[in-house]
């Protein structure tokens, strides 16, 4: 006897939900991987630029040369700050193994992310959130705030993005 | 050809239609039940309806519709782009959507519907509702009224006068209405609400509250930009949704803000006390309206038959646990409450189109399940041996209930966890259904130790009840087989909570007082 409708819907529902379930659970994971990932990129710039060291004049600088005044304390500046920035490329690093790992064991179950930054805004993979001013065309993504994922070609979870907002003088061209 | 029900709601839409003689909803082409009421073009000009349109309205209010309910029966004129579009013409959108959803998945052609409308629409409202239908290319068999929908679903038409009060919290929208139905006939005899106020505000609220914790934490204030707050409120949603089942939920949202190399988490527990305590406000103006619709029907509560909980948030045990004592004695019904109005507006179609409508059996909890405790008695002291109910009769399964309990004693190291089924507010008076320890429990004062017992019983009959220490996460559980269910239609099921009233004082099972319920140590 066919199937009724409601029993095919029925049927592909529960399939659907007892599939996307664990890949919707392991999103969570990979986004707080994300977010570790991208503190420690922060960091990582932060201390490669390290503190600004005041220009001194000429005549100082001599002075310090001839008298040696400082160059230890200079010396002794440097170690932490190299050891603080080795500790938070580490970090980076290691944080970035784990989230490669899980994105490569979802991206074998067909669980691919959906690239936004960049693009125009498309409302069959994402969801604005909000519009900034930027010098990017408007209805372009600026930001993202939670990253898609499409799964068989489905979308698994929307993208959360920011887009630019149309500047007065594109508004007024428009007009 | 198919006739179909729709719930053309002020947030989401749905289409339901019956099979064998009973309501289903038709998802669409992503599985979805709701269709969000929106209706929007994109950059290039291209028509928009649904959860498509939603996600582009902050970026593109001004190519976006939302809410156009509110409007209706208005000369209100909606722009899309350059072109203005009236009510009729941006409901019909929504109409033909959810007309194309259901021909998908039927494979047949739909040219008729049942459309519901709020009790309180004007003939206007209500004309421009059929029109709006007729724009998207259905014969609109018959206008029907919300709250009347909803009843539908838990009784066929009984040629008996029933009075109902149908209680409907959505997310952005809440009314209440007292309706009765002879037969055919309904009559709308009250209708009050707020049409903003839902459970996004229960989100608001909650997202202020993790705010506040951040702050507790770190001593530093949230930063005010969109992706912050955006993490926050969808932590809150998911909160508020896990404490209808948990008593405790965990927040946690790593790197949340980033000062240089220091990262600054949130991390932090809600307790669903905390959560009720926050919405509770919201609540009480809620059962304000009730007042002013019993008043407005000159009735009083006693004269009510029913009460049917609709919308999404009514989820909330809260909701349902205050509108109860609000109402004493009058009995409540609640089914997917997001659903259940397009369910009855089906229904409403297969009645008016000659087809044969079963009365709508659902699975229910037959007698209430809990286990014993020390608890207030109702005489200012405590006793042992009390039935604490943590799943009431009546309640439709699947469900998932849970409620915390303290230690009775100073420095207690166990607990027994005994299972009851029915009515007797002594635990022993009722059938027993088996026992477990939770032992190891660390040495506290008396009240220190909390313990979250959840009652899980699913579709085949089977409870799962499960006792989680809180400090440490031990966690003890129990199977039970063969806690019977039963298939009740709603008739049975009143007359099942008469036949009860008339044994036991109506004032009897489940009206003790319990202030702090203690878990008793064996």
């Amino acid at each position: 006897m066919p199937q009724s409708p409601r029993e095919r819907v029925a049927q592909r529902r529960q399939l659907q939900k007892q599939q996307s379930q664990i890949f919707e659970e392991l999103l969570g994971v990979l986004d707080d991987l994300d977010r570790a990932c991208n503190h420690w990129q922060q960091a990582q710039q932060a201390s490669s630029i390290g503190p600004r060291i005041p220009q001194r004049p000429w005549w100082l600088k001599l002075w310090h040369s001839l008298v040696g005044k400082n160059r230890g304390a200079a010396q002794l500046k440097a170690a932490p700050q190299t050891e603080l920035s080795t500790t938070i490329s580490s970090a980076y690093d290691g944080v970035s193994l784990i989230r490669q790992s899980l994105l490569e064991v979802l991206q074998r179950q067909d669980v691919t992310p959906i690239e936004v930054l960049g693009q125009p805004f498309d409302p069959t993979q994402m969801n604005a959130i909000g519009k900034e001013p930027s010098s990017a065309p408007a209805n372009t993504v600026i930001k993202e705030v939670l990253k898609g994922y499409l799964w068989q070609g489905r979308v698994l979870r929307d993208a959360r993005v920011i887009v630019a907002a149309a500047t007065d003088k594109a508004s007024s061209h428009l007009l | 050809m198919a006739i179909v029900g729709i719930d053309l709601g002020t947030t989401n839409s749905v289409v339901a239609t019956l099979d064998g003689g009973q309501p289903w909803v038709i998802p669409d082409d992503d599985d979805e039940l709701l269709l969000p009421s929106c209706v929007g073009l994109d950059n290039d000009g291209k028509l928009l309806v649904g959860a498509y349109a939603l996600r582009q309205f902050a970026a593109a209010p001004e190519r976006t519709i939302k809410s156009i309910k509110r409007q209706m029966g208005t000369d209100y004129q909606a722009t899309l782009g350059k072109q203005a579009y009236s009510t009729q013409a941006v409901s019909a959108m929504i109409l033909q959507t959810l007309k194309h959803q259901a021909e998908a998945v039927l494979e047949e052609t739909v040219t008729q519907a049942v459309i519901t409308v709020p009790a309180y629409f004007t003939d206007a409202q209500r004309q421009a509702t059929k029109e709006a239908g007729e724009i998207a290319g259905l014969e609109v068999l018959q206008i029907l009224n919300e709250p009347t929908a909803a009843a539908l679903v838990f009784d066929n038409r009984s040629d008996e006068t029933e009075t109902v009060l149908v209680y409907d919290l959505g997310g952005g929208t809440f009314d209440v209405s007292i309706v009765e139905i002879t037969g055919e006939v309904t009559e709308v005899l009250a209708s009050h609400g707020n049409n903003r106020l839902g459970g996004d505000d229960f989100d608001r609220q909650l997202q202020r509250h993790l705010t506040d914790k951040f702050q507790q934490t770190h001593g530093e204030s949230v930063p005010t930009d969109a992706t912050v707050q955006a993490r926050l409120l969808q932590a809150a949603e998911q909160a508020k949704i896990g404490l209808s089942d948990h008593g405790f939920v965990s927040v946690r949202e790593p790197f949340l803000v980033s000062q240089g190399a220091t990262a600054l988490h949130l991390e932090t527990e809600i307790a669903r006390e905390d959560f009720e305590h926050l919405i509770t406000p919201m609540l009480k103006e809620t059962l304000e309206a009730i007042d002013r619709a019993l008043g407005d029907a000159s009735m009083e509560a006693s004269e009510l038959d029913r009460i049917v909980l609709v919308g999404g948030s009514t989820r909330i045990p809260l909701v349902q646990r205050l509108v109860e004592q609000h109402l004493p004695g009058v009995p409540l019904s609640s089914f997917e409450p997001d659903l259940c109005v397009a369910m009855g507006a089906a229904v409403q179609a297969g009645v008016l189109s000659g087809a044969e409508v079963e009365s709508i059996l659902v699975d229910v909890v037959p007698h209430s399940l809990g286990i014993a405790v020390m608890m207030d008695a109702g005489i200012g002291m405590a006793m042992p041996g009390m039935f604490s109910t943590i799943i009431p009769r009546n309640t439709v399964i699947p469900t998932s209930r849970s409620e915390i309990y303290s230690t009775a004693s100073e420095r207690q190291e166990k607990v027994e966890i005994e299972v009851f089924q029915g009515e007797n507010a002594i635990a022993k008076e009722n059938i027993p259904l088996g026992s477990f320890m939770v032992e190891g429990l660390p040495p506290k004062p008396a009240g220190a130790i909390q313990v979250e017992v959840t009652f899980d019983f699913d579709i085949s009959g089977i409870l799962t009840v499960t006792a989680t220490e809180k400090g440490k996460g031990q966690k003890e559980s129990l199977v039970v087989n063969d806690a019977a269910t039963g298939r009740l239609s709603s008739a049975e099921l009143d007359q099942t909570r008469e036949e009860i009233a008339q044994l036991f004082d109506i004032e009897g099972p489940g009206k003790i007082p319990s202030p702090r319920i203690l878990l008793s140590d064996d």
